[in-house]
Formats: structure tokens, C-alpha cells, sequence
């Protein structure tokens, strides 16, 4: 989400990505899918009154591939191009993104948490593996406290708790007002070269979502793997939080790494996904450890 | 290799839990080359009053690794089969460790820093990459700040910079204090079943030391690697604050990993490091 946030520049971006992505299969006809907007692959549920848009590929158990905020399926196409070799990869474009549908005045991140859960339950979905990127992330976190049954394992990568300066780096929540001032402006000279209402309700989330406590994270059964870059735009003090409050979980902070590892690192960041998805969950402990080295050493 | 730790584990384990009496050592450090006990690589060189033992294997640039505090050589004996292939690996017995002496009643990471730059100096070695795991991390950041022009890249794995329970977690502390009164406790017994006075200034060392400051680490001109398991010895909390206070640095949390991942972990860890070696060092932000 606060990756895409910037509209313009951010455009930009996803352009660059785009280009680095798709550039090295343009030799390749038969590779290039569009993710995203693929009409072989992509269908609408209707959830909670709004058409939600959704792709499915692959064959297996089921992994949830949730994007980043501002984004869409599109954006996973690294991680659906992997994850499809052995999974049944269910991805879908959030509440007012993509093709989904906005349908209200006031977005959540916990009504967005809603909408997956549906849409799980119309794809007869018991339980899978998320994996949930920036909002996707957040969007993961409210599944397994709200829909448990939902979630097998979470992985989590560059997601916060709360939207303020104890979470972000200052310079993001600056960039963020700066998007809502942004929109206002666009709406007020009654713009249309883009869709600024929708664009504004899901900016105006940013600036004051998500409010998840850490009660919250208590309650989260499954296991869950809390990941970040090392110079990521969550604050690292806030993803050792996060981890710290979840009673069976895991964090990796990749090192030289960024919010957007799942882009300009996908071998690196897919393959600690898929490790922690397919090894049984268990927590290390240095204490044993070290009592037994030590036990060897005074006893 | 995995299967071979596991089993090893479970044996260790079930012997431990069977007869307690008997302890075995948590990891399999089997290796075809006996590291640490090696005479076709080991040599002794007299430095600050001490005969220090190292071994160095392979050739190419130096790399220079440092073993923890209740370890010697062989702990690191898989980096050393890894990283021998590709550098001159150079590896000491650390003050009072393994073959080396002790010599001295009040052991200091300083004094064991100044040790393995004259053991450098002697090589004639002008700078080189340092792997220091637990203690030896904390001489490598040591080295780093106190000696800038020896060190190339310092990787410190399960490294802390001050001893309170802002850097350790409590239990570690309440182990290290009483596994400190168990060896006071020794000498004054005259026991003589193990060498207490080694293990009492190995736990002194822990129990009062280190007292790096922040202002300290700023001074690193080193690119550096600060490596922890995200169920260290050492507070993520503490490893992140490293991580800041270094002005080229890079943080790597090895999710389900504890402090012992240089054994547990190896294939990662080596990989991982390696890269760290190899590559330009290069600090990409998220900042747009």
C-alpha cells in the first residue's frame, strides 16, 4: 500500500517493475499471461454487496496471494508464477481496487478482511495458506484474528498495526497526507482523468488504518511469518511488535532489502514463503541450546 | 548432512534425558579434517604474553574467523569447510580457548581484540573480511571500531553491544550469573575436574562486558552484517539498534533461527554471508 500510495510517481514505478518483470519473457509468446486481466483465468463473486474480482491458476492445495494496497492481481504475477507450479493459487483484486468494486463510504481494512473471507466461502475454501503483501499483509493479520478457520499459515510481509510514526518511518506519513491532499484537490477541481472518490477513500484508509491491538494478535492460532526488508517503510521496531505478539511466529528481515523484496527479490522472498508454508511450524529456542552446550561444557 | 545433526540431536537427547550424568554435545561437529586439533594447519605464535593457537586453510583473500565464548575452533569448523574454498581462512583459539593460554585474571573482549590483530599484524596481513560469531562478533565490531583499517566486512552473528536485559533476555543473564557462582564456587572448592578458572573468566566476561556505546559503533567504517535468530540469546530489539548505529549496514533476522544458526543453519548461513562477501555493498531504501 504505501508503496503504491503515490499515484503519479508510483505509476512510475510499477511501470519500471512492469518492464522488469515482463521484459525478460517478451521473447516468449506462450509465457506472457495477463495477470490481472486475464478472462481465462479471472471470474466476480459477489461479496458482501460488491462484484469482487478474482484469478485462479494451478492445481493443489490452496495459497491466498493478497496485494498490496493501491494494486491488484496483477501485482502477484511473481508470486503466482511460482506458487502455481504446485499450488492452486487463489488471488483477487481488494474492495476498490482492480476491477472490484468499491460500494461504500467509509473503506476498512476489516471490511476488506470480510470480503476475502466470503469469497473464500463461495470457492468452498476451507483453509489455506495467505500470503499477504503491505495491506495484504494487514488484510492477512484481521483473516486469522477474525476468520481462524480460514487461515493454515500467514505469511506476512511489510505490514504494520497501526497507521502513526510508532509504525511508519515520518517520511511516509508525510507522502500519505500529501496523497489525501492530493485526491481533495483532484475532487474539488472536479477532475475525471481518474476515478479521485475511490481513489480518495482508499488513501484516506491509509491515513488512519489499520487500528489492529495487540490483544488482537494474541488471539491469532495459526502460525504466522512476519517479514520486512531491512530498510522496509515499516519500522523494524514495529515488526519485532507484531511478531513479538503472535503466539506461534516467525520474522525474517531480509538483509539489503526493501518494502518491495516480493518484486526486485522474488527468488529470495518466494522461497522463504514457500519454505515456511510447506515445513510443520516450530519455534527454536536458544535457551535449550545453549544449555546443552554449556551443560557440556561445566558438567 | 541435515538428517546426520538430526540424528545426532535425537542421540544426544535421549542420552541426556536417559542419563544426565552423561552430557553429550547438542550439535554433530563431525568433520573429516580434525579443525582445532589440526598439525598440518595449526600453529602457536606468541602474542601479547600468550601462546595463541590458529589454524588458517586455503588460499586466496584473508578471511578471518572468530569462534564464541564457550567455543574454539571447531564450532566453526562449517564455515571453515565452506569458506576455505574460496579465502585464505584464518582461524584462532581465542585467549584461554582451545590450545591458547589464558594467562591473565581479568579476561576482556579488548584484550582478545588486540590478540587477533597481532596475530594479523604478524601474518602480515594488512585487512581482511571477519566472520565473528556471539563473542566473536562482538570482537569483530571491536575490530571494526577500534582498528578500522584492519577490517574489510564484518559479519557479526549474535553479536551484543551491552550486557543488561535490553540486549539479553533474562534468562540468559540468570544463566550467565549462575553458571559464574557454580565456577566461583569450584575454585574455591579446589575442584579439579574441569579448568574453573577458564570458565570463570568466560562467564565474568559475559556477566560484566561488553560496554560499547552507540557513539562507538558510529565509528565503523566497515560494511557490516548484523545477523540474529528471531529466537536469539540476543534481543531483536538490540540487534535492530546495532543495525542503526552502524553507518554501512545491513540486518539479516533468520526466521526460526536461534544463536546457533553458523551450525544448525549452515548452508544458509555460508550462503548468505558469502553473498554479503562477494557483492558491492549496497543499501537500496524504500524511500521513493
Amino acid at each position: 500500500m504505501r508503496n503504491q500510495t503515490l499515484k503519479p510517481s508510483f505509476l512510475l514505478l510499477s511501470s519500471l517493475i512492469a518492464v522488469c518483470i515482463y521484459g525478460q519473457e517478451t521473447s516468449n509468446a506462450d509465457s506472457v499471461i495477463p495477470y490481472g486481466n486475464n478472462p481465462l483465468a479471472g471470474h466476480f463473486a459477489q461479496v458482501n454487496g460488491i462484484k469482487m474480482y478474482y484469478e485462479i491458476y494451478g492445481q493443489g492445495e490452496p495459497i491466498v496471494l493478497i496485494h498490496a494496497g493501491g494494486g491488484s492481481v496483477a501485482d502477484c504475477k511473481p508470486q503466482i508464477e511460482y506458487f502455481s507450479q504446485h499450488n492452486k493459487v487463489i488471488t483477487a483484486d481488494s474492495r476498490g481496487q482492480g476491477k472490484s468494486e468499491l460500494n461504500t463510504d467509509f473503506l476498512t481494512y476489516r471490511q476488506i478482511a470480510d470480503d476475502w473471507a466470503e469469497l473464500l466461502n463461495q470457492l468452498q475454501v476451507d483453509s489455506a495458506c495467505v500470503e499477504g503483501y503491505s495491506d495484504g499483509g494487514i488484510i492477512g493479520l484481521l483473516l486469522a484474528v477474525h476468520h481462524p478457520e480460514k487461515v493454515k499459515k500467514l505469511a506476512a510481509m511489510g505490514a504494520n498495526i497501526q497507521s502513526d510514526t510508532i509504525a511508519y518511518y515520518p517520511w511516509l506519513m508525510e507522502f500519505l497526507e500529501k496523497l489525501l491532499t492530493y485526491a481533495e484537490t483532484k475532487i474539488k477541481e472536479k477532475d475525471t482523468t481518474d476515478n479521485w472518490q475511490q481513489y480518495e477513500k482508499l488513501v484516506y484508509m491509509w491515513t488512519v488504518n489499520p487500528i489492529i491491538s495487540v490483544q488482537e494478535l494474541h488471539q491469532i492460532k495459526c502460525p504466522v511469518l512476519i517479514l520486512g526488508g531491512d530498510r522496509d517503510v515499516v519500522r523494524l521496531e514495529h515488526l519485532v511488535l507484531i511478531y513479538r505478539n503472535i503466539p506461534s511466529a516467525q520474522l525474517c528481515i531480509f538483509p539489503g532489502e526493501t518494502h518491495f523484496t516480493t518484486w526486485f527479490n522474488p527468488v529470495l522472498f518466494n522461497s522463504t514463503v514457500e519454505k515456511f508454508f510447506r515445513e510443520p511450524f516450530k519455534i527454536n529456542d536458544s535457551k535449550l541450546l545453549l544449555e546443552k552446550w554449556y551443560g557440556f561444557d561445566l558438567k | 548432512m541435515k538428517t546426520k545433526i538430526l540424528t545426532g540431536l535425537i542421540i544426544g537427547l535421549t542420552i541426556l534425558i536417559s542419563k544426565n550424568s552423561i552430557a553429550q554435545h547438542p550439535f554433530n561437529l563431525d568433520f573429516k579434517i580434525p579443525y582445532g586439533n589440526n598439525p598440518i594447519a595449526g600453529k602457536y605464535l606468541k602474542v601479547n604474553g600468550i601462546n595463541l593457537y590458529y589454524e588458517s586453510y586455503g588460499a586466496g583473500e584473508p578471511l578471518l574467523l572468530i569462534h564464541g565464548n564457550g567455543g574454539s575452533i571447531i564450532n566453526m569448523g562449517y564455515q571453515i569447510e565452506y569458506f576455505s574454498n574460496k579465502y585464505k581462512v584464518i582461524i584462532p583459539d581465542c585467549r584461554g580457548r582451545g590450545k591458547s593460554e589464558l594467562n591473565t585474571d581479568s579476561l576482556t573482549y579488548e584484550q582478545i581484540t588486540s590478540d587477533l590483530i597481532m596475530l594479523l599484524d604478524t601474518l602480515g596481513i594488512d585487512s581482511c573480511d571477519v566472520i565473528g560469531w556471539s563473542d566473536g562478533g562482538i570482537i569483530g565490531l571491536l575490530m571494526g571500531i577500534n582498528h578500522p583499517y584492519k577490517t574489510k566486512k564484518i559479519i557479526a552473528m549474535g553479536a551484543n553491544v551491552w550486557h543488561d536485559s535490553t540486549a539479553l533476555y533474562p534468562w540468559v543473564i540468570e544463566w550467565i550469573k549462575t553458571s559464574r557462582q557454580e565456577a566461583a564456587k569450584m575454585l574455591s572448592n579446589h575442584d579439579t575436574s574441569k579448568d574453573w578458572k577458564v570458565i570463570y573468566q568466560r562467564m565474568a566476561l559475559m556477566d560484566d562486558q561488553p560496554d560499547i556505546t552507540l557513539t562507538d559503533l558510529h565509528k565503523i567504517k566497515s560494511p557490516v552484517l548484523i545477523v540474529a535468530g528471531d529466537k536469539d540469546a540476543i534481543r531483536e530489539e538490540h540487534s535492530v539498534l546495532i543495525y542503526q548505529n552502524i553507518p554501512k549496514c545491513q540486518l539479516w533476522i533468520i526466521p526460526g533461527g536461534t544463536h546457533f544458526a553458523p551450525i544448525s543453519q549452515h548452508e544458509l548461513f555460508n550462503e548468505t554471508v558469502y553473498r554479503f562477501l562477494q557483492e558491492p555493498f549496497n543499501r537500496p531504501d524504500s524511500r521513493f
